[in-house]
């Protein structure tokens, strides 16, 4: 009988039952806990803590700012500065037309070409059949229009702003082919800022970002290991105010003679340091857009010329040092036309000489007197002279696009090239390499790599690993400039202090001469081919000068090379065109460098103008 | 019995409650040092303008100009002397969290 209430009596068996089953169903659920706990923190533990990390935490890749570059002086060339730039979500950017033309009239962007940007980024879609995403609007936006974009209503997620750098020449356009330029990219393009891109623009860094559940940034967290690695600047061999000099002079004989194309380079022999470096025609790195297509090139790496009378005293230093003449030896200059033996065509001298010693050849340039030099060299010594200065392969100065000039193979030379060569035909150079081989001459005998990178300033201890692998040593100065021995210092000592001393005191360029300083240099006046007749132009010409000071101990070369100059056809000569700027660079560079003067003003007759006439030429 | 329990109880609800302030400390230090690296990239920045500034200013060639032509240039400032709050949008704490820099998620901004 049972009754509500009333105590049921349960059988033992089915009693037993009941416990065995829950205590096999709380066996089974802590088995499938343990296994899930085995799961999770054994076999996948490390997929799974990959996920979590990810949810909770965010990589931010954070450019390197590009090193500044400055100049031997520490004044600044090049910097960058960060803005933002502006990219939208087409497909969350849900707007009306008003709101694409204030976004227009805020980043001053055409209304229409903005509105068929954004619709064709709506209407795109690729393979997958996905929507685009992402697109640029304005890049490297001021800080004023940075500001009025982040008071738009614009809808959530629909837009987001990039920290880019944009390069500053706080110098304007001074330097500007040796500098180069950054494309929007970041990448260098043309001078050091292509050659030295890899230590310019450093890596970038990461920093990771902590995620609350909402996903809201909570923390930062930084680690100097992940900083973006730079260098703070790269500093050149040029002085600010050398180059400013040397490209007002260059202004000025474009002004002059207007010319096809100018150059100036300064140089210190003692280092091959390049301490000015103008082109002309230039260009302003502010517009590059405006820029025309010739003032693009570096004048002073990019263009070949035959050198002319300023490769004469390369012939003579080797014929000494040859030992197959006398620094007094007398040669008979033929009285102004010399049939040379294997050549068809006569050699002239601009005005007949009689005997000339090897001073006087090269004060007065006489093509004969080097032509017969030439032939006791042969054409095995002069090609031997002619690399041994370094002609015919790029000098490997820190500058992209730098010609090797033209050196024939010896097998391709002939009879002509005996007496071609040594007045500087048959042969062409850049502008640094002419300069580069005198600089040899005035460091008695030692050539030296030029070069434009004086070393590298930067306080992050990671960046010496960058410079390292790129094959220089870290520190304030760069590695030293290869040195090689052409001919000995007294065969150096003497063409400098005596005929290129006495070519710029009663030669070819006296219009350079200085009252304060003793002087060497060259002028070259080489006729160009015609490419019409296939003969030398007489109208077409390269003017050329190189000079050098002190005498006694050159602290500064200057070359000044002007291509084609069209205004007063009736004195084209190096010493009338290129000396007197050439001249004007070299006092301004001495006395910035404060160079004691060497000669006393008073015992020296201070320089006269001079006429057409009173001038040798030195045409080849 | 009871005793004893509710003081093991309250132990561990102190003791909870403890490393809670202390994680939320944490927290505010980690913000307040995540504050102050994004202070030293803003003045790192101002730092590098003003000095393109100068150095524009001082160019060579403006000076040798300015120079040669014996007269001063002076130019006036491009901000006040003593600037006043700019009606601008404050700078969010965390600037360069990418791709999205809307002042008006603060705090904090939520990622796309």
């Amino acid at each position: 009988m049972s009754a509500a209430g009333d105590p049921v009596n349960v059988p033992l068996e089915i009693q037993s039952g009941r416990v065995r089953f829950m205590a096999g169903l709380l066996t089974l659920l802590w088995l499938l806990v343990a296994a899930r706990l085995i799961q999770v923190q054994g076999l996948e533990s490390e997929r799974l803590s990959r996920l979590a990390q990810r949810q909770h935490e965010l990589d931010l890749k954070i450019p390197a700012r590009p090193a500044d570059i400055v100049d031997r002086n520490g004044r600044l060339l090049a910097s960058s500065v960060a803005m933002s730039s502006l990219f939208i979500d087409p497909s969350m950017l849900n707007v009306d037309d008003e709101f694409l033309n204030t976004l227009a009239q805020i980043l001053k962007l055409d209304a229409q070409s903005l509105k068929d940007r954004v619709a064709a980024a709506r209407g795109y879609r690729d393979q997958a059949g996905r929507a685009s995403r992402f697109l640029w609007v304005k890049r490297r936006m001021p800080e004023e229009e940075t500001n009025q974009i982040l008071r738009l209503d614009w809808p959530r997620g629909s837009f987001g702003l990039q920290d880019e750098f944009r390069r500053e020449y706080p110098q304007g356009g001074l330097a500007a082919h040796v500098l180069g330029l950054r494309d929007i990219d970041g990448k260098g393009r043309g001078g050091v800022e292509q050659s030295l891109d890899h230590l310019i623009q450093g890596q970038p860094g990461r920093r990771r970002l902590v995620r609350d559940a909402m996903g809201r940034i909570v923390a930062v967290s930084y680690n100097p290991e992940s900083e973006p690695r730079r260098f703070e600047a790269i500093q050149l061999t040029l002085d600010t105010s050398v180059q400013m000099v040397a490209e007002k002079e260059l202004a000025g004989v474009m002004q002059e003679w207007a010319p096809r194309a100018a150059c100036a380079i300064v140089l210190d022999p003692r280092n091959g340091d390049v301490l000015a470096m103008a082109s002309q025609p230039s260009y302003s790195p502010d517009n590059p857009a405006g820029v025309p297509d010739d003032a693009w090139k570096n004048q002073a790496v990019s263009i070949i010329f035959e050198p002319g009378s300023t490769f004469k005293p390369f012939v003579v230093s080797w014929a000494l040092q040859k030992e197959v003449i006398d620094q007094d030896e007398v040669f008979f200059c033929e009285n102004g036309e010399y049939r040379m033996p294997g050549r068809g065509t006569p050699l002239h001298d601009m005005k007949p000489h009689g005997h000339l010693d090897v001073k006087e050849i090269l004060v007065r340039s006489s093509n004969i007197g080097m032509a017969k030099i030439g032939e006791r060299l042969t054409n095995a010594g002069l090609f031997e002279a002619a690399v041994a200065y370094g002609f015919g392969r790029p000098t490997g100065i820190e500058l992209p696009g730098e010609l090797p000039g033209i050196l024939r193979p010896l097998s391709a030379w002939n009879g002509y090239s005996t007496g071609s060569i040594p007045m500087g035909q048959e042969l062409a150079v850049t502008p640094l390499q002419l300069i580069t081989a005198h600089a040899a001459l005035a460091n008695q005998g030692r050539l030296t790599t030029p070069r434009l990178l004086h070393g590298v300033q930067g306080r992050n201890r990671t960046a010496a690993d960058i410079f390292l692998t790129s094959g220089n040593r870290p520190g304030t100065t760069s590695s030293a400039p290869i040195v090689r021995h052409t001919v000995s210092p007294e065969v150096a000592r003497w063409l400098v202090e005596t005929p290129m001393l006495q070519s710029i005191d009663r030669g070819t360029g006296r219009k350079a001469k200085l009252t304060a300083y003793s002087m060497f240099g060259k002028t070259g006046t080489a006729q160009k081919l015609d490419p019409q007749t296939g003969t030398y132009s007489r109208k077409k010409l390269t003017i050329s000068f190189i000079c050098g000071a002190p005498v006694h101990d050159p602290r500064v070369l200057v070359l000044v090379v002007v291509d084609e100059p069209t205004k007063k056809p009736d004195q084209h000569v190096g010493g009338l065109v290129a000396a007197p700027p050439a001249g004007r660079i070299m006092e301004r560079t001495l006395l910035h460098l404060r160079v004691p003067p060497d000669r006393d003003p008073q015992e020296i007759k201070s320089a006269t103008a001079i006429t057409f006439d009173d001038i040798d030429l030195g045409l080849n | 019995m009871f005793f004893r329990f509710g003081s093991a109880l309250c132990l561990v609800v102190a003791i909870a409650l403890v490393g809670i302030a202390i994680e939320k400390h944490n927290l505010d230090l980690r913000r307040d040092i995540s504050r102050q690296h994004f202070q030293m990239d803003i003045l790192k920045e101002e730092h590098n303008r003003l000095r393109l500034r100068s150095q524009r200013l001082a160019a060579v060639d403006r000076l040798f100009e300015t120079v040669t032509s014996n007269e001063s240039e002076l130019q006036p400032p491009t901000r006040p002397v003593n600037p006043q709050p700019e009606a601008v949008p404050r700078v969010p704490l965390l600037f360069w969290q990418q791709p999205v820099k809307d002042p008006r998620h603060e705090p904090g901004m939520t990622l796309p």
